[in-house]
């Protein structure tokens, strides 16, 4: 048997700085892929994205015609979800539904994720007194439950989507902040980040090129499952009428003028309830299935 | 350990300071004159450049800012625009409901989480440990308004057995501390799973079983204690979920506590006792935190001695 | 006529993993008489440390062959009468002393643990006992030390309470699994002393399991040397070191560096050790071997006396290839 023969340095070093290109991507799809778990969230969440995009096609009625003389309707063929105390048809405001509960999600962790990140990343990476006053803020921001700031953040800027979408966009920046300062720290102390600066690199350029690849993999996983968060919360908070208002179909008002009716007709204020908890269920699953995917051992 | 305390202590002060400020900052905030909103549409500019000084809202930012925190020293937590009584008084009137659902709701965490978390990671793979995941993966997704809900259809109106709404006996808290206690409980699960299993592979686990320890007692007493750090951990975070998912628990059972208060005053655009309420949570949560290091001091000897060595 | 206190035949213990069944003890024999400390060499993956958890059933692989201790089945016990052996009559202690001790408990509780285990004494019997077994593993001022956690002593410290613990209830066969292996030197040098003469007071049999041949030297009786999950010689220690048989075995001696080595560069033997689970035909070493033949590549060796007391497995010494050939 001959030895192996000796890689050429350079080789070795790319392939090392630059460790999501094609052969690890492959490796982490396949064990996402193999994973039922994440499997099913995968098509839970894609269903209802699919659902969120084509509602305006797919829904059978318009969500928010009124019908006096089909009130409080239980489910039926004509209307396979029931109508609501309006008359309106709940399967087609289910699937409008849809596409507010996912864009604040996804919208807000957007949000998040860029101001998270980039305070966390310049936390890590520059340390000393910036480190310390960021990391000090996002301490006593994260002290607070998520709900009540978002909670308050609402309740300073007043009701509505767009507020909604700011104050989720803000409650969910101290976990970013936290996990990408703790991927760049344990980032910046390996070998080849030394080798970088030693090799002239600037700052950004580290910071693009070495450091943001290599703390992707528990920001994809905390994202998946804060966007599970971000829904629960934005439905709460229009349960308590912060959120969208009347006539507007969320999830979480409809719920909430549902309760009025809950002997008569408790389907109104059921079955927003179960989309609320099977696309948030579909988004836990998958974030589990990838924190599985790309490390069992994260800590997210 | 006193010195552990007395650092604690001393670390609290600079986190009250923050919330202060950050609370005074977010009202600074809120669109609008609080003096106009106060004296109404169809007040004269005199009557409400009265409300005006009476709030002290004429004076300098500077200056409101040490009247506030003067007024907090004193524990005064500003008056309700809405009832004009003391905002404190009003929190105190409704604290303690809140207080006991939370309490009741964590008793019923930690006894459904941990005994869920247990049973799962004594069998690794089996049929009880995919159950128990399931279990509190359904949880974490479950939103707690629609549990409520659910649980007030099937127990007060299907089987008419527990009352839907209110707050003034103890039959009232057994829905809600069961609804904000499951989901919190399924979260705890989880985390007393990975953290049992965490620990179940350690060396010292195999140093008690060469020893000939019981399976039983090596869980309960070798593992546990060591898998307690990362458990307080969840269980005071949940504490403040419970908490905020007061909020919203409250609000469907109809319960009157501090939770429902902070909605209605929200509703009412009563921003001195949003404000009050702010800070008053704050400084419970500030407290929590601390009885929680506590906690792991008591439980975990490396950090009672010296940091370092933990 | 020394008794046997201790006999494992045709031992194999296999994991079932994902890659496949993988076996790290691949059919082993070893005998260790009263009095005796055996030793068991090999490098990391050749199946020494999984033999000795087999012998203590504290592997989660299943387990084939024969394990007799004291006249007693091990394999054959249930989990409840198992436990009244362990720490009992056969005790182990392990590598790593900075995690093998529960770091919330006081040194104290633990040792007491491993005596109640076992002996229905009184409480202040137990602490007695503990302060005693503490002064005679060398550590000083044990009354205090009875109430110290793990995480104030020191490496060295660790592992004799751990021996402590295991000599609590006078063993007759103590497992040392790399005991010294995370010590600093000198320390290593103290604890050996220690468990000779602990073996010496008590009578306690030793299986020690170790990398280091110069541990053997100072402590082994006879050694038996694993590669790939199989004994590949055997032989009072003595023989180890004059007349190795093996090529493996003489390729570990000859790596060991003397002060009177001339040499510039040290001797290692080519190639790695294999994965376990990762078997082929024929001899397991025959690919780094200097000396193998076709025979050794094609057909697994059995394990062959070549002199008195004196066992190795390899074509070049074995009678029977005459007969095959």
């Amino acid at each position: 048997m001959s030895e192996p023969k000796a890689v050429p340095i350079s080789v070795q070093v790319s392939s090392e700085a630059a460790p999501l290109r094609s052969g690890l991507l492959r490796q982490i799809l396949k064990r996402v892929g193999s994973n039922k778990r994440s499997m099913i969230g995968l098509w839970i969440v894609t269903l209802f994205i699919l659902i969120a995009i084509l509602a305006p096609w797919i829904s059978p009625y318009d969500p928010l015609e009124q019908n006096m003389d089909k009130l409080l309707q239980s489910p039926s063929l004509s209307h396979p979800l029931g109508t609501d105390e309006y008359g309106r048809d709940m399967l087609s405001r289910i699937f409008y539904g849809s596409r507010i509960s996912l864009m604040v999600g996804i919208v807000g962790v957007v949000i998040s994720v860029v101001f998270g990140v980039a305070l966390g990343t310049i936390a890590g990476y520059f340390g000393g007194r910036i480190e310390a006053l960021i990391m000090r803020i996002t301490d006593i921001f994260m002290a607070f439950p998520g709900f009540l700031l978002a909670l308050a953040i609402v309740s300073v800027l007043g009701p509505g989507m767009m507020n909604l979408m700011i104050a989720i966009g803000i409650f969910s920046v101290p976990s970013f902040t936290w996990i990408s300062r703790s991927a760049v720290l344990s980032i910046k102390s390996k070998e080849y980040i030394e080798a970088s600066r030693s090799m002239g690199a600037k700052h950004s350029r580290i910071i693009f090129k070495h450091i943001i690849p290599n703390s992707i993999a528990p920001i994809i996983v905390l994202s998946t499952l804060r966007v599970a968060t971000a829904i629960l919360s934005a439905s709460g908070l229009s349960f308590l009428g912060m959120g969208a208002q009347p006539p507007s179909p969320e999830w979480g008002t409809m719920l909430s003028t549902g309760r009025e009716f809950l002997r008569a007709a408790p389907h109104i204020s059921i079955v927003p309830g179960v989309a609320i908890m099977l696309v948030v269920l579909g988004f836990n699953m998958l974030g589990d299935g990838l924190r599985d995917a790309l490390d069992p051992k994260m800590k997210v | 350990m006193f010195n552990y305390i007395l650092k604690r202590l001393l670390q609290m002060v600079p986190t009250l300071i923050g919330v202060s400020l950050l609370s005074f900052v977010i009202l600074q905030l809120v669109p609008g004159d609080p003096a106009e909103l106060i004296a109404g549409m169809d007040a004269s500019p005199e009557e409400v450049q009265i409300i005006r000084e009476r709030l002290g809202t004429d004076q300098p930012l500077y200056e409101q800012y040490v009247q506030y925190n003067l007024q907090l020293l004193k524990g005064d937590l500003g008056t309700s625009m809405r009832s004009d009584n003391p905002v404190l008084q009003e929190i105190l009137e409704r604290f303690p409901n809140t207080v006991i659902l939370t309490l009741l709701a964590t008793l019923v965490t930690v006894v459904i989480g941990l005994f869920t978390g247990v049973i799962a990671a004594t069998k690794p793979g089996s049929a009880r440990d995919h159950a128990s995941m399931a279990f509190s993966l359904f949880g974490i997704s479950m939103p707690v308004f629609w549990l409520g809900i659910i649980l007030i259809l099937v127990f007060a109106y299907y089987i008419p057995i527990l009352p839907s709404g209110g707050s003034s006996e103890f039959k009232h808290f057994i829905l809600p501390a069961l609804v904000l206690g499951i989901s919190s409980a399924a979260v705890l699960a989880r985390l007393t799973r990975s953290s049992i299993l965490e620990v179940i592979n350690q060396d010292y686990i195999r140093t008690a079983k060469a020893k000939g320890v019981r399976e039983w007692l090596i869980i309960y007493k070798h593992a546990l204690k060591n898998a307690f750090v990362p458990i307080i951990t969840v269980i005071g975070m949940e504490i403040g979920n419970l908490l905020g998912g007061a909020v919203l628990t409250e609000t469907v059972f109809s319960m009157n506590g501090l939770g429902r208060y902070i909605i209605q005053s929200i509703q009412f655009r009563d921003y001195s006792a949003v404000q009050g309420s702010i800070l008053f949570v704050a400084f419970i949560f500030v407290i929590i935190n601390l009885l929680v290091d506590l906690c792991y001091a008591a439980v975990d000897p490396r950090i009672r001695y010296d940091r370092k060595e933990a | 006529m020394k008794r046997k206190l201790l006999e494992m035949k045709a031992l194999k213990t296999y994991f079932h993993t994902s890659e496949g069944v993988i076996p790290a003890v691949d059919g082993v024999d070893i005998t260790i008489y009263e009095g005796e400390t055996v030793g068991i060499v090999g490098e990391s993956g050749s199946g020494k440390s999984v033999t000795s958890l087999t012998a203590m059933r504290l592997t989660q692989g299943k387990v084939e062959g024969s394990v007799t201790f004291d006249g007693k089945d091990i394999l054959a016990l249930s989990e409840k009468e198992m436990r009244t052996v362990r720490g009992n009559e056969m005790a182990m202690i392990f590598q790593e002393p900075m995690t093998s001790l529960n770091p919330v408990f006081t040194i104290g509780d633990q040792i007491r643990e491993a005596i109640r285990n076992h002996r229905k004494v009184s409480r202040s019997e137990t602490k007695e006992r503990a302060i005693e077994l503490l002064r005679i593993v060398g550590i000083p001022r044990p009354e205090q030390i009875l109430y110290e956690y793990p995480h104030r002593l020191s490496g060295g410290m660790r592992q004799r309470v751990m021996i402590a613990m295991a000599m609590a209830c006078s063993p007759k066969l103590l497992i040392a699994d790399e005991p010294t292996t995370a010590l600093d030197v000198t320390i290593q040098a103290q604890i050996l002393e220690l468990m000779q003469q602990l073996k010496a007071s008590e009578g306690t049999s030793i299986l020690l399991i170790t990398h280091d041949l110069g541990v053997v030297a100072e402590m082994c009786d006879r050694v038996a040397v694993m590669y790939g999950g199989q004994i590949v010689e055997e032989c009072d220690v003595l023989t180890l070191f004059t007349n190795p048989k093996h090529p493996y075995t003489q390729g570990l001696i000859k790596s060991m560096p003397t002060l009177d080595t001339n040499e510039r560069r040290l001797y290692s033997i080519k190639g790695s050790v294999p994965p376990p689970g990762s078997l082929r035909q024929g001899c397991r070493f025959s690919p780094r071997c200097e000396y193998a033949q076709d025979i050794c590549h094609e057909r697994l060796p059995q394990l062959e006396t070549v002199e008195d007391g004196h066992t190795a497995r390899c074509w070049l010494h074995s009678d029977a290839k005459e007969a095959i050939q």
